[in-house]
């Protein structure tokens, strides 16, 4: 048939075929010759199409390991944070456990300076002014409520990371549909002719359904968790098929 | 149950970070991992723990599989097992509470939820009619 109409072949007209049929016929393979470049055309184009499945996919696969190699460069940093922050308390303490011993030295010498400052009344000016500066008192209960909060900070920073791995689940499902979709048209592409066109296999190893969820969501709400609570108390009561 | 040791499983290396920092945040510091279910049953053969923590999607073998394993071994029926998961759905719930999770928790969670979960069931196992 192709090569019939590449040839454009035209009925005799001696032969004998009736005149209105012939006409029809001539029609149907003009028709047929200039669908059939067409065709050629669609073909090329659902190749070059197809062919950059594989280029998507290793996309999405490198997204995903970029973001995962970044999230934990970021945990790493949010656990040095939080070390220094445990030796920076454990440094108040100590500190802390020093500064009631420094007090107990500044008071002897309050009363010290006392004793001795009758003779030297620029002495006990001095050191009023050097007990009521920052210095002469000091307490460390101001850094340890900074280091907590950033303590929370970092952990607050570290929960939102789980984006990750939520998006990555969903990138997952987006994969799957693209190579079903690269499976299809290689399908189609074979329709059109007798060989199998060979078209790039995917270029990365898709996942199977059972390995991620496509329906993965991020959300900070607290819905999906306390639906899920009642489901476990139903559960665990008996109902829902416990 | 004192000082738990803790198996985290999960094929994100993200999630098993975030899962075992958490852990220790909240005073759980004897903490080992498994990258998937297959990992997990060769880390509870061949190291134990106490309490398990599992994803529920992954290759080799799903949490939900290795929930099943878990519950029918001899060593590590009794196991107090913790699904966190992203999957929300009723049906998948219900599908963990057959396999005997003791509790369910969807991500993205908290490290309050997470410490409220550990705690009550490390309290129903104190005290089983609690």
């Amino acid at each position: 048939m192709k090569s019939a109409v590449r040839k454009k072949v035209e009925l005799p007209r001696n032969d004998v075929t009736p005149w209105p049929a012939r006409d029809v016929l001539d029609n149907f393979v003009k028709v047929v010759a200039e669908v059939v470049p067409l065709l050629d055309t669609v073909k090329v184009s659902l190749q070059e199409s197809a062919g950059n499945i594989p280029k998507a996919s290793l996309q999405l696969d490198n997204v995903t390991r970029a973001t995962e190699n970044a999230t934990v460069e970021i945990l790493d940093v949010l656990e040095r944070m939080t070390t220094r922050m445990d030796a920076m308390s454990g440094a108040i303490t100590r500190l802390r456990e020093s500064e009631g011993e420094r007090e107990n030295a500044l008071k002897r010498l309050d009363s010290l300076i006392a004793e001795v400052s009758g003779n030297r009344p620029g002495l006990q000016e001095q050191w009023k002014a050097f007990r009521a500066s920052p210095g002469g008192h000091g307490s460390p209960d101001g850094l340890e409520t900074q280091f907590a909060a950033i303590r929370a900070d970092a952990m607050s920073i570290a929960m939102a990371l789980q984006v990750q791995d939520i998006t990555s689940q969903q990138i997952a499902g987006v994969s799957q549909v693209i190579e079903s979709v690269r499976l299809r048209l290689d399908t189609v592409l074979q329709a059109f002719g007798e060989d199998r066109l060979a078209l790039p296999g995917a270029a990365v190893v898709v996942r199977s359904s059972e390995q991620f969820n496509g329906d993965a969501e991020y959300t900070r709400e607290t819905s999906r968790q306390e639906h899920a609570d009642e489901i476990v108390e139903r559960f665990k009561k008996g109902g829902d098929n416990a | 149950m004192a000082n738990p040791k803790f198996l985290v499983v999960d094929d994100s290396l993200t999630m098993r970070r975030i899962v075992i920092n958490t852990l220790k945040s909240i005073g759980f510091e004897h903490v080992v991992e498994a990258v998937d279910g297959k990992d997990a049953m060769a880390k509870l053969m061949s190291e134990g723990a106490d309490f398990l923590i599992t994803d529920w999607n992954m290759p080799e073998m799903s949490g939900l599989d290795l929930t099943k394993w878990v519950r029918s071994s001899d060593r590590f029926a009794d196991m107090p097992i913790l699904m966190i998961t992203t999957r929300g759905n009723k049906d998948d719930v219900i599908e963990a509470m057959k396999m005997r999770v003791n509790n369910y928790i969807v991500k993205p969670f908290t490290a309050p939820g997470l410490k409220e979960k550990i705690d009550q069931i490390l309290k129903s196992i104190e005290s089983p009619t609690a």
